[in-house]
């Protein structure tokens, strides 16, 4: 095959690949200090996202501020069956490896903890009442109290950390931090693919990649509202599901949280639909810009 | 005698091995360029489609567009039990397994999906996560992914059509070369018959075979009524 899009504009890989943390360690809509603060406290936290929204890139942001101090250990809950907290504590260290000593105040960060075992959960509650274990992190797509022990519950209590939606200039930002000053991709196609995208990073990356390549192979210069509609064709089944799960994620939050913020999720559910519907209308990527929910810090 | 003998060919031009001829699929240009695009991009791709629609042959035909470089991994998940970990680890032989050794950027190609476990799944995709896999290619159909390896693929699904009339013609005409024995007329019976791409080969050699058996000029419409027996 010939040069892909990404090569004739003179990019070496993907600029809109989904991995997370994949370019550099930047986040953006949600700040890591409170995060790190927390963890220097010895607080138990748990951050709660749908998919997508970006748990992996905040994980591997915060362990990049944590880098070379041996202080820090990292656990999958998928890729191992059971967590093993015992030999991660002791491989953590030199010591720990050559003489079998147990380090101590060491940081955990469990990713993917919906699927976390109650054995797991038991065995790290003992080791944080020994003193090996400091601050515990937990990083899944929901929380549910079964799953953890008593002991967690209650320390976790308050902790339950939720990653806000990107405002449309983060998302901006975003994309600009990738690919640079790209002419192909004016500011405000960006807003509006970030309104089509339902406030989703990952769905906005993929709608980014794919209304490139279209544009490349098609050798427009400068991408207008009119061409998206053309280009990106979101099919039916996709709209039904971006409703779904919109709909979902504020009733969830709608449970949770007090009265203020009821009102801001309830909206945000309503919004991201009636964007997604109304399609490239000027007029409706402000209102959205104006509505969005405020941060919960 | 064997009627592909006769007519000069060393193997039955039907032949329906996995991923044979790739090169004169004709209904696959476009999807293998699809695919192959995708994998250069670092995207996971899921391809779709009933039995015999040639799911194999366009991995095969993105297998060998990056042969050489010990980047690809294909791995029929029907045959063996599935460990990735084993697979990615053979890339650097003895030295790999006794060191740990994952490379980097690897292509992962899972051919009938459909015996996957779950966990092997998640595997795969904590790899891509942390960059060991490239891209990953789902191939097969049957059991749905579970929800954050479809979050992933997005819309990057290729769906694969059943091979039509004009389609078939074309087909034969690369593997033959001419259509002087086996007429079009009759190739667009056959193609009337048979339910799918590898069905519709098989049914080509038969009636090919019973023409030659009886020492006929041309494949004609009496050498496809019996080819049930």
């Amino acid at each position: 095959m010939s040069e892909t899009w990404y090569e004739s504009l003179g990019f070496s890989t993907n600029p809109f690949t989904i991995k997370p943390a994949a370019l550099n360690n930047d986040i953006f809509g949600i700040q890591s200090q409170p995060i790190i603060e927390k963890i220097g406290n010895g607080e138990t936290q748990f951050v709660e996202a749908p998919l997508g929204m970006g748990k992996t890139t905040l994980l591997k942001s915060i362990i990049a501020k944590f880098g070379g101090k041996r202080k820090l250990v990292y656990a999958n809950c998928i890729k191992n069956e059971c967590l093993e907290v015992r030999e991660l504590l002791k491989n953590a260290t030199l010591k720990g490896k050559l003489f079998g000593t147990m380090p101590r105040e060491m940081i955990m960060m469990i990713d993917e903890a919906q699927s976390i075992s109650q054995e797991d959960a038991q065995e790290i509650t003992d080791y944080m009442q020994d003193g090996r274990i400091k601050s515990v992190v937990f990083f899944g797509t929901q929380y549910k109290k079964k799953q953890l022990t008593d002991q967690l519950n209650k320390s976790l209590n308050g902790n339950i950390i939720t990653i806000p939606y990107m405002t449309p200039d983060e998302a901006v930002q975003l994309v600009r931090k990738r690919t640079g000053n790209l002419k192909l991709l004016p500011d405000y196609v960006i807003r509006e693919l970030y309104g089509r995208a339902a406030g989703n990073p990952r769905r906005l990356l993929q709608h980014c990649e794919d209304i490139c390549r279209k544009a490349a192979e098609l050798s427009i210069k400068e991408l207008t509202l009119t061409d998206i509609g053309i280009l990106l064709k979101t099919p039916q089944t996709a709209f039904k599901k971006t409703k779904r799960a919109a709909a979902e994620t504020a009733k969830r939050t709608r449970r949770k949280t007090n009265k203020s913020s009821k009102k801001t999720a309830k909206r945000s559910g309503e919004i991201s639909t009636t964007v997604t519907y109304s399609g490239y209308n000027l007029d409706d990527i402000r209102t959205y810009e104006e509505e969005l929910p405020k941060r919960a810090q | 005698m064997n009627w592909h003998e006769e007519h000069g060919f060393i193997e039955d031009p039907f032949g329906t091995g996995k991923g044979a001829f790739v090169q004169q699929a004709v209904n696959l240009n476009q999807p293998a360029e699809e695919l192959i695009y995708n994998i250069e991009a670092g995207n996971m791709v899921l391809i779709q489609g009933s039995k015999g629609t040639g799911k194999t042959t366009l991995v095969f035909a993105a297998v060998d567009k990056f042969r050489g470089e010990r980047k690809v991994i294909y791995f029929d998940c029907e045959k063996d039990q599935v460990d990735i970990k084993k697979l990615m680890q053979n890339k650097y032989g003895i030295i790999g397994k006794v060191f740990n050794l994952l490379p980097k950027g690897m292509v992962l190609m899972l051919d009938n999906f459909k015996s996957l476990s779950k966990r092997d799944i998640q595997l795969a995709k904590y790899y891509y996560d942390n960059n060991y896999l490239r891209s990953i290619v789902f191939s097969g159909n049957g059991i749905e992914l579970p929800e954050n390896i479809k979050d992933r693929i997005g819309s990057r699904i290729i769906k694969l059509k059943q091979l039509t009339a004009k389609d078939a013609v074309e087909l034969v005409k690369n593997r033959v070369g001419s259509l002087e024995f086996l007429p079009e007329k009759i190739i667009k019976k056959i193609h009337a018959k048979s339910k799918d791409t590898a069905e519709f080969l098989k049914n080509c050699s038969s009636a090919c075979q019973k023409a030659a058996d009886e020492g006929a000029a041309q494949v004609s419409e009496k050498h496809l009524s019996g080819k049930n027996e």
